[in-house]
């Protein structure tokens, strides 16, 4: 069966005033029906711009320049706006990071979750209406009946949240790409909000596109996990494989820089450095400056995504040696 | 000591590269910022040059401005039309009217520039005690920009000028006197937004007293937009100096301002229109090269512009 | 006092709601209520708790940027709320801050020279501009950074870097307290580490005393020696870092560690979902301001405020299950 999401080889630039600038450059990865894929990484790598790639939603001044999305089959690159809108909403939807700013100010709630309904799935007003409460019940959220008449400054940002899926949920979508929904999240509404979302996702078997920078939220809600650095996916596999065998250098280094809970650490391992900008890409590895095995051939050539198991590659002619090593 | 030092993230390559971009962008500063505002040049050369007749009007004008030429005036003693001598004509009273076009961009600036200041210098100080301590004193001044703002400016300007006798100085004040509210409105704005950045905290945290937050961290921060004002300022100003000498009220005869050329020139506009069209095109011009160059600065201190 | 650098008393922070044009005052945000709690010279005081507690309140009406209004603290015996706007400013230079925001707490008109020069000239520190250059460069190798950047500007720095010009910023001082008000909260994972291993070594060599306010647990309990939690103004827990993440004993504490992801996808636990939003601090529950949440209400939690107690030795906590 093919996937029912394939991105390969995308490259996406960005029109600056020193000309295109690419934000995202070969990347590539699949998703199965009713799977959690995780995308990781720091500020500014590329997460969003992939996401947005996806749906096909990026500002003017950006364009895809290579490489192709296939979801069902189709081309999503070269789809023509209007079939592209029968998609959005209807088989891809999508939540954002900050709920505060995703949600129209100046209409109900219920209007804003019937207004797909009918749009995608020609209810009548009533209808929409009706399932719009039923989808705020789904969604967890206390006195639907009052709150769909409520604008959504009432709300607190959990609740918007909810009410974020809920929308996103009302066409039943065979995919939801979800850009950090719980960043702007207090720990205790996260664990709420990631718990619906396991809910629903087990109801309705859906694959979700999960963008995160946290390693927690990964190991806790996905399947498997690109792991992206400098607009570049660096390490991709299972999420048990790529936390019991963290490989890309890069990899290694987040795991290890963030303070466990669990046991007490006298100094945390750090990456030095900093991440280089879009106009100051190193020409070979893009972590090399970072990097503590780096060699010259790092800083010459750029590695492939070179295999560490199997459904599981990395970035990084350390992976090269292993092979040879063997 | 050594421990603590951890690397600095500048791989040699990195810094060549940004050193290499940084001598690129520093010769092409000008030309890009030429490119990208040409407003702020349009009005920046419009203001330039009325600057300099302002400061040598003595060496520009082929005349003094208030001799009353005998050869000026035609024989039925109609004002000359533009010649050979007279470039721009005569007025009524046989006056080079080039040369008083000339002399009258030193009383539109000197007014444009002094009330602006006035207003800048009484309206900043409030604005941004009132932005800064907020609460009861924020609550006074406010209330006095109300009720200055909530009368029409002309007829307190007319009123005062009326009381303190019309001359020049006394115009510019009177403008200046009454148009600090709106400075201090702006500053006060621009103060309570500043004021919130942690940065005028963290100064607060380290010791700094008042007077120091205010006038070392805060008042920099704010000055952008109060040139912007001050600049916009000034081509009002001049226009509201013209007006005032239109109604006979602002800067008495025979000094010439263009305001009050106007006037006179008002009376013999059926025979003589020259005496409107060249002080009113200088007007037009002096005045839209402040708003160019207020317009440009204020795009040009944009944070969020994009070049 | 003990032996407590910073000694924090029923600290109130009310901010008065004002409506209408005549902006009269129609209620009160509690954002702090009543918190107390003491600093030992040298260790690191954690404060955790979800957005909106009162966090940065707290700290920065230690520091008198905001006027408290109600309680005491006193650092090194003298009691801050008492004394004079002059001896406040002399103090000042013993207890500084570190901001949460890497990009608002520099000033953008100031190098970074001028930034680290601005507290010795206020303090008269130095007597001539060469020592106070060569201080700032000190300070910047400190904190790890290249001298040779000492004349740009902070836009050209990265977060971390501000972070660390931030934290050189409050060191020129030579204070001995130091209010990091979520320090690294707004930094990427891989920078986060390098600014938390500074903190660390700055403490060890100038004997520094941090409060650190953070709302990410993990990070807090990896800096501090003893934490103190909060909710809607209150301290409801407060024992040290060990035994608080080992054996917390507020419900609330309890459901803030389950809530924590960790990474580790063979872990498996029980976690504890807590229902319903944090309440507002203008209109906070009656009773403990945490029963509409709690798992464990009784109905004595609905109508009386638990009170402040030391269950285990050094382990206090407000709850009713405790009496
Ligand atoms: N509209 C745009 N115009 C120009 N550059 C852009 C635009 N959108 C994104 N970029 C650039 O693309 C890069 C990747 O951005 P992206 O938003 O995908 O990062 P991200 O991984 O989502 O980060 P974050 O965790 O901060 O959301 C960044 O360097 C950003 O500056
Ligand atoms: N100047 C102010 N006027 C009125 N209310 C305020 C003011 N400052 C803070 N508050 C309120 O006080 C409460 C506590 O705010 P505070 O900033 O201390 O929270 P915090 O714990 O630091 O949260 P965060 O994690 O979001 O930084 C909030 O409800 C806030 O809205
Ligand atoms: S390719 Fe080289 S520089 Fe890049 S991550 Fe691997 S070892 Fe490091
Ligand atoms: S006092 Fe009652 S409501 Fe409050 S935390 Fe304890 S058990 Fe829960
Ligand atoms: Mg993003
Ligand atoms: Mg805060």
């Amino acid at each position: 069966m093919s996937s029912l999401l394939e991105v390969s080889g995308i490259k996406t630039s960005f029109l600056t005033n020193k000309g295109y600038l690419p934000a995202i450059e070969d990347v590539s990865f699949t998703l199965d029906k009713g799977e959690v894929l995780g995308i990781v990484g720091e500020s500014g790598c590329g997460k969003s711009v992939t996401s947005l790639s996806v749906m096909q939603l990026l500002s003017t001044n950006g364009k895809i320049e290579k490489g192709s999305i296939r979801f069902e089959g189709k081309d999503l690159v070269n789809l023509s706006d209007s079939d592209m809108r029968k998609i959005r909403g209807n088989e891809i939807a999508m939540i954002f990071q900050e709920p505060m700013t995703s949600l129209n100010p100046v209409h109900k709630i219920g209007r804003q979750i019937s207004e797909s309904l009918m749009l995608h799935k020609g209810m009548n007003k009533s209808q929409a209406r009706a399932k719009a409460v039923d989808l705020l019940k789904s969604v967890g959220i206390p006195r639907a009946e009052q709150i769909v008449d409520e604008y959504p400054h009432r709300l607190s940002g959990g609740m918007r949240q909810r009410v974020m899926i809920a929308i996103a949920m009302s066409c039943d979508p065979k995919l939801l790409i979800a850009d950090e929904p719980t960043t702007a999240l207090d720990v205790t509404i996260q664990a709420q909000i990631l718990d619906l979302m396991r809910k629903i996702r087990k109801e309705h078997n859906m694959a979700i596109l999960l963008i995160t920078h946290d390693l927690g939220v990964v190991a806790e809600m996905c399947d498997r996990v690109v792991v992206m650095y400098a607009g570049k996916v660096v390490e991709q596999g299972s999420v048990k494989e790529i936390f019991r065998n963290p490989s890309h250098p890069y990899t290694v280094g987040l795991m290890n820089s963030i303070p466990k809970l669990e046991e007490r650490q006298a100094r945390l391992p750090s990456i030095p450095g900093n991440v280089p900008s879009l106009e100051l890409m190193p020409k070979g590895c893009r972590f090399a400056t970072r990097c503590e095995f780096v060699t010259e051939k790092c800083i010459q050539e750029e590695p492939t995504l070179l295999p560490v198991e199997e459904n599981h590659e990395a970035r990084c002619w350390l992976m090269k040696k292993e092979e040879v090593a063997k | 000591m050594a421990e603590v030092n951890m690397q600095e993230p500048e791989t040699p390559t990195k810094l060549e590269v940004q050193l290499a971009y940084e001598g690129m962008k520093e010769s092409n500063k000008f030309l890009r910022l030429l490119k990208a505002y040409p407003l702020v040049f349009v009005g920046g050369i419009m203001v330039l040059a009325l600057v300099i007749i302002a400061v040598f009007a003595a060496k520009l004008a082929p005349f003094n401005p208030d001799t009353q030429f005998p050869n000026g005036l035609a024989l039925d003693g109609a004002p000359l039309p533009p010649g050979p001598i007279f470039r721009m004509g005569t007025d009524d009273l046989g006056r080079d009217v080039m040369s008083r076009v000339i002399w009258g961009s030193q009383v539109s600036l000197e007014v444009g520039l002094m009330a602006s200041l006035i207003s800048l210098f009484i309206g900043t100080p409030l604005g941004i005690i009132s932005g800064y301590y907020g609460k009861f004193v924020d609550t006074v001044i406010m209330r006095i920009t109300d009720v200055f703002l909530a009368f029409p400016f002309i007829l307190f300007v007319v009123a005062l000028v009326a009381v303190l006798k019309p001359s020049v100085s006394n115009v510019f004040i009177a403008i200046g006197v009454l148009g600090w509210p709106l400075t201090a409105r702006i500053v006060r704005g621009q103060v309570l937004a500043v004021k919130e950045f942690e940065y005028v905290q963290a100064a607060k945290a380290l010791g700094a007293g008042s007077f120091r937050i205010l006038f070392r961290i805060i008042l920099p921060n704010i000055m952008a937009p109060v040139i912007v004002l001050t600049t916009l300022n000034i081509g009002n100003n001049m226009l509201l100096e013209s007006v005032l000498s239109f109604l006979g009220i602002g800067v008495q005869p025979p000094t010439p301002s263009w305001g009050s050329m106007l006037a006179e020139g008002q009376a013999v506009f059926q025979y003589a229109p020259w005496l409107l069209y060249y002080p009113g095109f200088a007007l037009l011009l002096a005045v839209l090269g402040f708003n160019l160059l207020g317009d440009g600065l204020r795009e040009l201190f944009n944070p969020r512009r994009v070049r | 006092m003990t032996d407590a650098l910073l000694s924090v008393n029923d600290l109130k922070m009310h901010f008065p709601i004002r409506k209408g044009i005549l902006r009269r005052t129609v209620g009160y945000v509690r954002a702090v209520d009543g918190v107390s709690f003491d600093v030992k010279a040298g260790e690191t005081f954690g404060l955790v708790g979800e957005s909106g507690c009162g966090k940065t309140t707290t700290g920065r009406s230690i520091l008198r940027l905001i006027e408290p209004s109600g309680g005491q603290v006193f650092f090194n015996g003298k009691n801050v709320t008492k004394l004079s706007n002059v001896e406040m400013r002399k103090i000042r230079s013993e207890m500084q801050i570190v901001f949460q925001d890497p990009y608002g707490s520099l000033n953008p008109r100031y190098t970074v020279q001028q930034t680290l020069e601005e507290p010795m000239i206020i303090h008269n520190l130095y007597k001539s501009a060469a020592e106070r250059k060569k201080r700032a460069m000190e300070l910047l190798e400190v904190v790890g950074l290249s001298t040779s950047r000492m004349n740009r500007y902070p836009h050209e720095f990265s977060g971390g870097q501000r972070q660390r010009i931030g934290i050189a910023r409050a060191l020129a001082v030579n204070p001995k307290l130091i209010i990091a008000d979520e320090p690294v909260s707004a930094l990427d994972v891989s920078v986060q580490s390098q600014v938390l291993n500074l903190l660390d070594d700055l403490q060890k060599e100038f004997h520094l005393t941090y409060v650190f306010i953070a709302h990410d647990l993990s990070v807090v309990k990896h800096i501090s020696n003893r934490v103190g939690v909060m909710y809607l103004g209150k301290m409801v827990e407060l024992a040290e870092s060990d035994s608080l993440y080992e054996k917390p004993l507020h419900p609330y504490t309890q459901a803030l560690l389950s809530a924590v992801p960790i990474p580790n996808p063979e872990a498996k636990r029980e976690r504890i979902i807590l229902q319903g939003d944090l309440p507002s601090p203008a209109n906070p529950p009656s009773g403990c301001y945490f029963h509409p949440r709690c798992q464990s209400c009784m109905d004595i939690c609905k109508t009386t405020a638990p009170e402040w107690k030391e269950i285990e030795p050094g382990h206090f906590a407000a709850c009713h299950l405790y009496n």
